[in-house]
């Protein structure tokens, strides 16, 4: 699948998103809420009615207090009355306010006057038609006695009446608001069910929502990590290529320059030739010493041209894909002493002494191919007598060596000749390449034998360290994996299963796993003698605190770093 | 049906009584009768310390006065006074605003507060009503009350029925 698809998928995936059934329970919930508010204002109106009521108009309390005050005051009076203790006038005023009093409406919308029986208003009409009937004025003392008999039992008439009436008012008050506390509390009922209706449907949406997003999280995040791995393969991919290409590109200006250098190089020996040849046919007489030196000359500059041939083909085969090497079993000593050997007329010339040093109870086999390896041995000797001064040693070190817990093989060769120059040992092993001394000193040569010498050297997995001094000799070390005996091949067979197992499950690992798998395999392979990947797999599970995106991405950068170097030691002990 | 149709008659007449006889301006609940008072007799005073002013109805019908229509909040309806500010009366016994005014009714009802309340919630004397005199069993013969847009218009403790004296104690 494109990444492009992948990240929409992702894309979509990790949208907020809400199902229809959600959709109904945020419906549902949004209806009990709305329950809630009305109800709510409901009880609130009435609540501020009642308020109101109780406020701004005669109340029920105020009705049933005064109406039996009035009452009271009027029983008095007519007592009074009867006893010629006040005036038919103050009787008559006290029955008006009473009267007044009951034509009062209170919050209930009507008047207590509406609300008296039967039995109060005989009273009231019994007691009216006693006073209409006597005399204005105080009442005659003659008719103290007639009248107090008349009146008495309607006074107690007209207080038990109006005893009656308030307390059948009041029973009517505590049932209305008896009521209004019923109607009150099922408004408070509703509005708790609707509120728990609310928080049931909410909690219901928000859990429901809540693991449907978190499951669609954690696809997209899944997603996600696929095109992360698929991302970094590709990009892995292209820097192979890029690599490819860089390297085609340094050998196509590595062609450019060898046929430019090539030309030049040809072009000189060949110029001296066609010179002396010209010269030696423009002589008629030519002496037996002139031709001696003519012919010493062109001898000269066709083994130049010859050395320069050589030297080049040699090139060719490196370079050549097809053309692989041998893999056998050599012995470092004895090809050693064959380049000694062959170089003998060249060193008795220069009274140059070849002092080798080697323990002869160690073995210094190689795996790899004699005839190239005797050419490397044969650059590097030959070049340290060409440079060396006559009468001088060259002294040769063979030694044992371990790197990474691989056994290797070193061969130093010192010279006490001219040196090389600081700023030119980076540049030495470069094809063409000479120092600038030995150009100025008109030393021979080509350029190509330290450049053959060391494309060959890595070849066989080795390389060719160099440390010289201007004037006082320079000293060339070749270091080359040592062939290996039974044991080692064996250890070295466990070492890369454990390798190739553990590239293949850190290549494997995702991002929750990351942790504990460098940790595990951390430990393994530092005890299989790879202790600096080890080192860096252990700090990488230590730094994964935090699942966090730049976090992640560091410790799969530094992880892939780790898998390479792993994959650059299963590669040599395949080779070895 | 035809011979219960009188008495349907007098049960309906019977229940609009009440209602009926307050629009026409008598109490269904009172006698309209009470004996009328002497000539001179004073149906009103107004005092503070020794400063005292007695009132018999045909000095109070003498006074200047004013018609307010207010809607009435014991009986639910709007009626027509003729009134008296209460500090005209006020001033007469050189009541001033922190004085602590009493008034009592003809049943002894009694209210009080400060002179400066009555006069910011501008209490009015209303001695007519309709051009009338006040009946007894309405709240007469004088009683206060309070404009519509007073701040006392609601509060009915205030409203002091059948007015017999005003004091400072």
């Amino acid at each position: 699948m494109p990444s492009q698809l992948i990240s929409q998928e992702a894309t979509h995936l990790a949208r907020y998103r809400v199902t229809r059934v959600q959709y109904l329970f945020v419906f549902l919930a949004l209806v009990a809420l709305i329950g809630v508010g009305v109800t709510t204002l409901a009880e609130s109106r009435s609540s501020i009615s009642r308020a109101k009521v109780l406020s701004d108009i005669e109340t029920p309390a105020a009705s049933i207090i005064f109406t039996q005050r009035e009452t009271l005051v009027y029983a008095t009076r007519l007592a009074q009355w009867s006893s010629g203790g006040t005036s038919r006038r103050e009787v008559q005023i006290a029955r008006s306010l009473l009267a007044q009093r009951l034509a009062v409406i209170d919050s209930s919308g009507k008047s207590m006057g509406s609300r008296a029986n039967a039995q109060y208003w005989k009273a009231l009409r019994d007691s009216d038609a006693i006073i209409a009937a006597a005399p204005m004025g105080l009442l005659p003392e003659s008719l103290h006695n007639a009248v107090n008999e008349e009146i008495s039992p309607v006074i107690d008439s007209i207080v038990a009446e109006a005893r009656n009436l308030v307390v059948s008012y009041q029973r009517s008050v505590d049932n209305d608001m008896a009521e209004n506390a019923r109607k009150s509390a099922q408004n408070n009922q509703r509005i708790v069910l609707f509120f728990y209706l609310f928080l049931f449907f909410g909690g219901v949406f928000l859990t429901s929502n809540a693991l449907t997003n978190f499951k669609s999280y954690r696809r997209a995040r899944r997603t996600l990590e696929a095109e992360q791995l698929r991302l970094e393969e590709t990009i892995a991919a292209l820097r192979e290529t890029q690599g490819v290409v860089t390297k085609l590109q340094e050998l196509d200006q590595v062609k450019d320059s060898f046929i430019s250098t090539v030309n030049h190089e040809l072009r000189t020996p060949l110029t001296s030739i066609i010179g002396y040849i010209e010269l030696m046919r423009s002589k008629n007489n030519l002496g037996s010493e002139d031709t001696e030196k003519y012919l010493d000359v062109l001898n000269r500059n066709a083994q130049i041209l010859l050395h320069l041939v050589e030297s080049m083909l040699t090139l060719s085969k490196i370079d050549s894909p097809q053309i692989g090497k041998s893999d056998s079993r050599i012995d470092i000593g004895a090809v050693l002493d064959n380049a000694v050997f062959v170089l003998q007329p060249v060193l008795l010339a220069k009274k140059i002494e070849i002092v080798l040093k080697k323990d002869k109870n160690e073995s210094f086999s190689v795996r790899g191919d004699e005839g190239q390896l005797s050419q490397v041995l044969l650059n590097i000797i030959a070049n340290a007598v060409k440079f060396s001064h006559e009468d001088s040693k060259i002294e040769i070190v063979l030694s044992g060596s371990a790197k990474n817990g691989r056994p290797y093989i070193s061969i130093a060769v010192e010279d006490h000749g001219i040196g090389i120059p600081e700023e030119d040992q980076q540049q030495l092993f470069t094809r063409f390449f000479r120092a600038k001394n030995a150009v100025s000193a008109q030393f021979p040569g080509t350029g190509l034998g330290l450049s053959i010498a060391n494309i060959l050297v890595e070849n066989h997995g080795g390389s060719i360290a160099l440390s010289s001094t201007v004037g006082k000799g320079s000293t060339f070390t070749i270091t080359l994996p040592r062939f290996p005996d039974e044991d080692e091949l064996l250890i070295s067979s466990r070492r890369a299963e454990v390798l190739e197992r553990s590239i293949k499950r850190l290549k494997e690992a995702h991002n929750e796993e990351i942790n504990a798998i460098t940790h595990e395999i951390g430990g393994a392979i530092g005890f299989y003698g790879f202790e600096s990947e080890g080192v860096q797999l252990l700090e990488i599970s230590r730094a994964k605190d935090g699942e966090t995106p730049e976090s992640l991405s560091r410790s799969r950068q530094s992880l892939n770093t780790v898998i390479a170097q792993l994959e650059f030691h299963l590669k040599a002990l395949s080779g070895a | 049906m035809k011979k219960f149709l009188p008495l349907l008659i007098i049960s309906v007449t019977f229940s609009l009584l009440p209602s009926y006889a307050i629009a026409a301006g008598t109490n269904p609940y009172g006698t309209s009768t009470v004996d009328p008072a002497g000539p001179n007799e004073i149906i009103f005073t107004i005092a503070k310390g020794s400063k005292s002013t007695q009132f018999a109805t045909s000095r109070l019908f003498k006074m200047k006065t004013t018609n307010i229509t207010i809607y009435e909040p014991f009986l639910k309806k709007r009626q027509t006074f003729s009134v008296i500010p209460i500090s005209t009366f006020f001033s007469m016994v050189s009541i001033k605003g922190n004085d602590q005014v009493i008034t009592t009714a003809l049943n002894d009802y009694v209210f009080k507060a400060k002179a400066s309340q009555f006069v910011a919630a501008e209490a009015l004397i209303a001695i007519k009503r309709d051009g009338k005199e006040i009946p007894y069993d309405q709240g007469g013969p004088i009683r206060i009350i309070f404009a519509s847009k007073s701040p006392w218009a609601k509060y009915l403790d205030a409203w002091n029925w059948s007015l017999s004296s005003i004091t400072v104690k």
